[in-house]
């Protein structure tokens, strides 16, 4: 879905790439810079900061700038947070012909989770000033969780004892191998360290018949994961004005990565439109709960996990006849 | 020393073929007198002296500093070297064979021998390569300054197909005589020794112009004019090089102008007469049979063999004659000069980088003229503009800048490899015997986008020349793309008892072409067993090192982040959109403001085929500046242009695979004036109650 616009854009590619990062005015190393994936991982800082900067520069093609009916361009460093709702905009300084260099500020008691970083090029057209001419092809991500600058990640997951005096909270699951906690304002997916082995076969799987335990066991922790997260999402969503309002956050990442399988000859907004329509009508869900575990059990690569599982187990019977 | 005048009035009545009795008479003293002073036993007054070099046909001020005349170009010659009485035959020069006959090998050994020469305590050796086409009349006036009819016979009776250097000649040969067009290249230093040193025996200019495989690495610079020097001969179609030195250093009371000439032919014979090869041109010389010795020269002579050089710092000019590239692919004049500029800043460009207190090592630059008119201007090499990350990393270090920990991608990492010393063997005079341990200096710095060949490790020693660059293998997973260099010995710039242990190490580990560093039969005999591994351990730890400074420290991470099986199949990520969707999406839109303030679009909507049409109900939204976005309502109904059609309740069914529609939005549904939106157009299925 592309935006148009009544007056001529640039057409030539604007990138943006952040140079330095510094926490107090402590330069940070480069490492948590990804050029590539276009994040920085700022976990490392977590809760001991008051002020991050983030040195920018910004290159649009200079030629196609001169060229165009544009007058006084400029460039402005756009961040915002989509859990704190929060934006700021940072006017950057020009440096030479289509370069612009700056730094945003990240201040504690705005920024949670993470932030995107944008880049503006506006300018006067048609006389009128201030008009977006452009925006960088690549936005980027400041992840105050991610020790490591890549957009991978995955839901959180924590080792915990369930049947451990502190951890009262778990007393009512306490033989359950795994709980996904889907409640907080982001899934964690508790594993229970009091289940002997468990931990063994997940982490440190050494024979054949652990490796395969631990490939339909992580097949089934995901499938089931993801059928949680994705109930949640949807109570999170809503209509307003007869229109869908996607939930935003994780909730909003997990239905864009299932919706399609749910449905799918539907745009992801669609489909979504029907869905929350029908929880609104008070129907059963028999056919929704039918097509989450289908998406879910997608999301968590089950049947190739349980093939390939079946698969080794008839050779190693194969082998043992044949001792 | 000037020498004594005895000895120079005998070298010049000898040269000039006169008896004494001849010159007692042209100057009018008695035969005694001239006897008394070529015996030494008196020395003219100085009037005498002037009428002596007017007799002689010297000037003057030759005989006064007793040094040899400058020498008119008739006097000028090939002379070559006889075949061996034994009957054997060279096919032509073995240092030669050592060096691929290719521009850039040509400009690496010539800058290298430059920065050997260096003038100590002088500013940066100025390397200048200018190439001159010449056809025509310019061609003819060269040929005949060189003498090329007294060499030409023996070019074309050396030109056999059946060897090596015989097909090279032939093909200079036919070139030749085809295009009617010659490529000279000069190779000029300036702020360098200049080839120094008597004619024969030891010295620069015997070293260059006398001797073949002869390293001379005993020499306290090591390696000058080594086996590189043969690159230069390699380089011409004919084996045919011109010297024209400024000397730091006087020789016979001379500094400007020493000329000579050398060819590298293969054994050859012209009738009954045999020749083993070689050839010298200059003056020949009354004291050696079959000898030509080098000339002082004027600046006409050096003017006609594009040899006259541009200032009177001292260095070397020398003059490759049908200067080719070996490899074939570069023939153009335009073609050769940026062969050469590639040659040389890829060998250098940490030569040319200068700190704030710290000169480079090397300027460099390439000119390019055709029959006396300028085709390329001259183009000083800049390091920055060739290799901006590597020269940024050398410069940070000229001028004390690394950093410990690299927060910018400007910084440069500075980090420490050791280099162990091996103990060098008693009787191989190996210098300093401290084994012991070098600290040599790895520099590490970010690498832009547009960087060609990132992830390299380039070695340096001494000159800073590039003594090879190589990939980092094994770099962990996602890293930044780097350049990294190691500075070991001189390079590092120190001036501790290990840095000439550490040169003397890494020297000898070079092989001929001075391009790794590794075992060779020099570290064999110089050292105690051990050394070669003492150096892939140097080059070994480099690399780690470079590793090591990528790696994120990510130890502790893993337990936090849960099991790996599962990390891969709970990613939140959004996914990436697969190229073919299952529902429709919005192709294209086109669309602009029309005079009654209204959005008039037409949009291409693409969908996958089906027997049913996709019944769709478009769309449009103002956008806001964060996503999301205000309805507004089309004016009329849409209107089908291709592959759809409206239905009762207005909405459009698709059919195909894409299909077109326009329409036109309600003004007075806008939120804003239209010329202030940005607008989106999407199409959500319609509802429509089914028939």
């Amino acid at each position: 879905m592309k935006a148009i616009f009544p007056y001529p854009v640039l057409t030539g590619e604007i990138t943006l790439v952040a140079d330095e990062v510094m926490v107090d005015n402590t330069p940070r190393p480069l490492g948590l810079i990804s050029d590539r994936e276009h994040v920085i991982a700022l976990h490392e800082v977590k809760g001991r900061w008051n002020e991050i900067r983030i040195k920018v520069t910004v290159t649009a093609d200079a030629g196609e700038l001169a060229a165009g009916p544009w007058t006084a361009p400029m460039c402005v460093a756009v961040v915002r947070n989509r859990t704190t709702k929060i934006r700021h905009t940072f006017e950057l300084r020009p440096e030479g012909a289509g370069t612009w260099r700056g730094a945003v500020e990240l201040r504690k008691g705005e920024q949670l989770d993470a932030c995107e970083i944008d880049a503006w090029v506006v300018a006067e057209v048609g006389g009128e000033a201030g008009r977006l001419i452009g925006t960088a092809r690549d936005r980027w991500r400041a992840d105050f969780e991610a020790a490591s600058p890549t957009q991978r990640r995955s839901i959180k997951m924590i080792w915990k004892d369930f049947t451990e005096e502190a951890n009262q909270e778990f007393a009512e699951f306490r033989d359950d191998p795994w709980l996904l906690d889907a409640q907080a304002d982001e899934p964690v997916l508790y594993l229970n360290s009091g289940v002997e082995g468990l931990r063994g076969v997940l982490e440190h799987a050494t024979t054949t018949e652990q490796k395969i335990t631990r490939e339909v066991m992580a097949a089934q922790i995901a499938s089931e994961s993801w059928a949680a997260m994705f109930n949640a999402a949807l109570y999170a969503s809503g209509t307003e004005d007869g229109q869908v309002q996607w939930p935003g956050g994780w909730h909003e990442d997990v239905l864009r990565r299932m919706l399609p399988d749910l449905f799918t000859d539907r745009a992801p907004g669609d489909a979504l439109t029907e869905l929350v329509e029908k929880r609104a009508e008070g129907q059963s869900g028999g056919d929704l709960q039918r097509r989450v575990m289908h998406a879910a059990t997608l999301q968590s690569r089950k049947p190739k996990a349980v093939a390939s599982a079946l698969k080794s187990l008839g050779r190693m019977a194969n082998a043992k006849e044949s001792v | 020393m000037p020498q004594d005048f005895s000895t120079w009035l005998k070298g010049m009545l000898r040269q000039r073929g006169m008896s004494q009795k001849e010159l007692a008479a042209a100057i009018d003293v008695t035969p005694a007198a001239v006897t008394a002073w070529v015996v030494g036993r008196s020395v003219p007054r100085y009037e005498k002296i002037a009428a002596i070099a007017q007799a002689l046909g010297v000037a003057a001020e030759d005989a006064v500093s007793r040094r040899p005349p400058a020498v008119s170009s008739s006097e000028l010659s090939w002379i070559f070297r006889k075949a061996p009485a034994d009957g054997g035959r060279e096919g032509g020069n073995a240092a030669a064979f050592a060096f691929a006959a290719n521009l850039e090998v040509l400009a690496r050994e010539a800058t290298q021998n430059s920065l050997d020469e260096r003038l100590p305590g002088g500013g940066p050796v100025l390397s200048r390569f200018v190439l001159h086409e010449v056809t025509g009349q310019h061609l003819e006036a060269f040929l005949e300054a060189l003498r090329w009819s007294e060499i030409e016979k023996h070019l074309r009776a050396a030109a056999d197909p059946g060897q090596k250097v015989g097909r090279v000649l032939l093909d200079g040969l036919q070139e030749l005589d085809r295009t009617k067009r010659l490529v000279l290249l000069r190779v000029d230093d300036f702020n360098a020794t200049g080839l120094t040193g008597p004619d024969y025996s030891d010295g620069r200019f015997a070293r260059v112009v006398r001797r073949t495989l002869d390293s001379g690495k005993a020499g306290t610079q090591g390696g000058s004019y080594g086996l590189g020097k043969a690159a230069l001969w390699a380089a011409s179609r004919f084996g045919l090089v011109l010297v024209n030195s400024t000397l730091s250093e006087s020789q016979d009371g001379r500094y400007e102008r020493r000329m000579a000439g050398r060819l590298e032919l293969p054994w050859h014979a012209l009738g009954a007469d045999e020749f083993a090869g070689p050839a010298w041109f200059g003056v020949k010389d009354p004291d050696r049979a079959d000898s030509a010795r080098s000339w002082w020269g004027d600046r006409a002579t050096a003017r006609s063999l594009y040899l006259e050089r541009e200032d009177t710092a001292p260095g070397t000019s020398f003059l490759v004659v049908g200067a080719y590239d070996g490899s074939g692919d570069t023939e153009q004049l335009e073609e050769m000069h940026e062969r050469l500029v590639a040659g040389v800043a890829r060998n250098f460009w940490a030569s040319m980088v200068g700190g704030e207190n710290a000169d480079p090592l090397l300027r460099a630059s390439v000119t390019s003229w055709r029959n006396g008119q300028i085709v390329r201007a001259e183009e000083r090499i800049d390091p920055h503009r060739h290799e901006p990350a590597r020269s940024r990393a050398v410069k940070a270090y000229l001028d004390g800048d690394t950093v410990s920990e690299l927060t910018a991608r400007e910084d440069v990492l500075q980090v420490t490899v050791p280099l162990k010393l091996p103990r060098a063997k008693d009787a191989a005079g190996a210098g300093p015997n401290t084994s012991g341990t070098h600290d040599a200096v790895l520099l590490i710095t970010p690498a832009g986008d547009d960087e060609p060949r990132p992830d390299h490790i380039s070695y340096m020693r001494a000159t800073r020349m590039v003594v090879k660059s190589k990939k980092v293998g094994d770099l962990p997973m996602g890293h930044r793309s780097f350049q990294a260099v190691l500075l070991a010995g001189a390079a590092t710039r120190r001036e501790t008892p290990d840095v000439a242990s550490a040169e003397q190490l890494l020297r000898a580990s070079e092989p001929p072409d001075h391009n790794d560093w590794t075992g060779t039969e020099d570290l064999t005999a110089m050292y105690v067993r051990g050394a070669r591994q003492c150096v892939v351990n140097f080059k070994r730890d480099a690399e780690q090192s470079v590793r090591e400074a990528l790696r994120a420290d990510d130890a502790e991470q893993s337990e936090e982040e849960g099991p790996e099986v599962l990390r891969e199949l709970l990613r939140l990520d959004p996914p990436k959109a697969s190229r073919t969707q299952g529902f429709p999406t919005i192709h294209a839109v086109e669309g602009h403001v029309d005079e009654q303030s209204a959005w008039r679009v037409t949009v291409t909507v693409k969908y996958p085929e089906r027997e049913e049409p996709w019944v769709l109900a478009p769309v449009v939204r103002f956008m806001g500046r964060d996503g999301g976005g205000i309805p507004v309502r089309w004016a009329g109904s849409l209107v089908p242009v291709k592959n759809c059609e409206l239905t009762e309740a207005g909405n459009l069914a698709f059919r195909g695979r894409r299909g077109v529609f326009s329409g036109v939005t309600d003004a007075a549904s806008h939120p804003v004036p239209a010329v202030m939106s940005r607008i989106e157009v999407d199409v959500p299925r319609a509802k429509e109650a089914k028939a």
